[in-house]
């Protein structure tokens, strides 16, 4: 066999490290976007950035519970609205959605996952929602009775879902199994090793839960594809007993591999590589701020633009991708709260 | 012991300076200047060694033709007030239109396929939001930068004639359809309480609309209303017959009565 028989000889540039374009071969969509397909976004905080870059390409993204026309989109992200297309609040992992999408199937909310918080409750599922607890539980499972019912009118409407998943390790419910965005007893609730056990999820794990994910979805709508991304940002923090680093590398890899493997297998499904574009350093990365896990602005930048490039899109002004201009650590963010346990870094 | 006070406000201020024009000996311990301006003539100015003086030709024309000045010294006085100047319940109702929340009685019967649901505590911020966007705090607001430590009173806005409904020319839906449910007293409630977080954050004092005044929560009683005067500097014009928003001298002397409560020891 002569050197021009291999594999390799036939294949593209961007095959190669050397010759590669990383700007213009990264991303080669699947999915044709339009103004006519109804997008639906759901994730990590990152996934607020995604929001925010697809209104900038002026693409149809739905909302299926905006803030009253009065509302400042500031004080309406304070409130959970504006965030997503709906108001599930964060979602970090594929087991959260997952069951966030069988809750909305039979559009009963549980009491059990209302937390005492303060002086009154609030939603275990979506725990800062809003920046105040609620009065009652009656008033929580009112909230979120209202919210399952427009994601599941949400969900047959949307013709592309696209989820952002950020973390692997995911505080359950012991008894029930149920996921919440972030650890019992830091906002609600209280933290007790016989009620909740940390779940780090496996990569066989999240294969199934994003298997199932997609079953679901197209219960609601047959046609529905899923488009996934994997947060760039690493974990605030680690129960694992592992450093926060190498905790980090574990999570993201984990869901990378799972994610690689769930696009390769499912068709409609796809991935956008905004984890690979703010990291490698290929794209003049990696895009963090100053404390080396906020994603830069120059980062998002850049992924917008190679979204919108390759989908042959206009990406609008910087002032259209964010009404109100939140900075990095303006974000909506849970997991960012894990920070207030870190005991001061010993003197060297 | 007599009280300067400085009234502005917008085209409400008319009812309390014609109160005021008639029954001067209703108040003996106060003294009381009238500042009107249109639209927002009142924020168009600037404050200079404590004098407020507008900026705008549009501010000072009304200031002009209104008030006959060009200028305020503010420490000629012991406290203001800023009457009407869009603190309104008409806030609640505009929520009202889009959503629901759990504090509304209505709510079981209601259902919610085309209205949000949304918390208590969001329909309170949201509700003190856009009041605090409102001329009567941004006033407020501009003369405490501007160097103005005495008391400032802002005053409701009258809720709408009653007489709307008598004539059957109820000038919104949302009105008829909140009257109708019985969710009145909740909105009203929830737009006292909104005004008054508004206008304690730009470190005033709210004044709620007289009780006496009120009919079912959403609107004034009528011989409050009926025969208002407009905000000009050509005496007594009156509103035109059409006119539900604007309040009657009866309206206010009951509230110079409560700035009188408010203000004297």
């Amino acid at each position: 066999m002569t050197k021009n028989q291999t594999p390799y000889a036939t294949l593209p540039a961007r095959a190669f490290w050397r010759t590669a374009s990383p700007r213009h071969d990264i991303y080669q969509p699947a999915t044709q976007l339009s103004s006519e397909l109804k997008i639906a976004t759901a994730g990590s905080c990152f996934a607020q950035h995604i929001s925010d870059m697809l209104r900038a390409t002026g693409l149809t993204l739905l909302d299926a519970e905006p803030a009253p026309a009065m509302v400042s989109p500031a004080l309406a992200r304070r409130y959970g609205y504006g965030l997503y297309a709906a108001r599930y609040g964060n979602i970090y992992s594929a087991r959260q959605m997952l069951q966030l999408l069988q809750e909305a199937q039979t559009g009963k909310p549980n009491p059990r996952y209302v937390w005492p918080h303060k002086d009154g409750y609030v939603d275990a599922l979506r725990p800062r929602i809003e920046p105040e607890p609620m009065a009652s539980i009656d008033e929580v499972l009112a909230l979120r009775g209202h919210h399952l019912r427009r994601v599941a009118e949400l969900l047959g409407k949307t013709d592309l879902m696209i989820l952002t998943l950020g973390l692997t390790e995911v505080w359950t419910d012991r008894a029930t199994g149920r996921a919440f965005p972030i650890c019992p007893g830091i906002c609600g609730g209280a933290f007790s090793d016989d009620l909740y056990v940390l779940l780090t999820q496996s990569h066989s794990e999240i294969l199934a839960d994003l298997t199932e994910i997609l079953a679901l979805l197209r219960q609601f709508q047959p046609k529905m594809q899923l488009m996934l991304t994997l947060s760039p940002v690493p974990l605030s923090a680690t129960a694992s007993a592992a450093h926060v680093l190498l905790a980090s590398a574990r999570a993201k890899s984990v869901l990378r591999s799972a994610i690689g493997e769930f696009t390769e297998q499912n068709i409609g499904t796809s991935y956008f590589p905004a984890y690979e574009i703010i990291t490698q350093p290929s794209f003049g990365g990696p895009y963090f701020c100053a404390d080396h896990r906020q994603v830069s602005k120059a980062g998002i930048a850049l992924v917008l633009d190679i979204f919108a490039q390759a989908h042959g899109l206009t990406p609008a002004t910087d002032a259209s991708i964010h009404p109100v201009k939140p900075s990095e650590d303006e974000l909506i963010c849970d997991e960012i709260l894990l920070n207030s346990f870190a005991k001061p870094a010993p003197a060297i | 012991m007599t009280i300067r006070l400085c009234i502005f406000g917008n085209s409400h201020v008319a009812a309390l300076r014609d109160a005021w024009l008639r029954h001067p000996e209703r108040w003996p311990n106060i003294t009381a200047d009238f500042i009107g301006a249109h639209r927002n003539g009142l924020l168009e100015t600037q404050i200079d060694g404590q004098r407020l003086a507008p900026f705008t030709g549009q501010s000072a024309t009304y200031f002009a033709a209104i008030n006959k000045c060009n200028t305020v010294d503010l420490r000629a006085y012991d406290g203001f007030v800023i009457a009407g100047a869009l603190v309104s319940a008409a806030v609640t109702l505009q929520l009202y239109r889009e959503a629901r929340w759990p504090e509304l009685p209505s709510l079981a019967k209601t259902a919610l396929k085309k209205r949000l649901l949304i918390s208590d505590n969001a329909a309170a911020a949201f509700c003190q939001a856009k009041l605090a966007a409102r001329l009567g705090p941004l006033f407020a607001t501009h003369l405490r930068s501007g160097g103005v430590t005495a008391p400032i009173w802002i005053t409701s806005q009258p809720r709408l004639s009653a007489a709307c409904r008598a004539r059957g020319c109820s000038p919104s839906k949302t009105l008829s359809r909140a009257l109708r449910s019985g969710d009145g007293p909740a909105l009203s409630a929830l737009f006292d309480s909104a005004a008054d977080a508004a206008c304690q954050a730009a470190g005033a004092r709210f004044l709620a609309q007289p009780e006496q005044s009120r009919q079912s929560a959403l609107l004034t009683r009528p011989c409050f209303m009926n025969g208002a005067i407009r905000l000009t500097g050509l005496g007594r014009e009156k509103q035109p017959k059409q006119d539900f928003m604007h309040a009657n001298a009866t309206y206010g002397a009951a509230v110079l009565d409560q700035i009188a409560a408010a203000a004297l020891p």
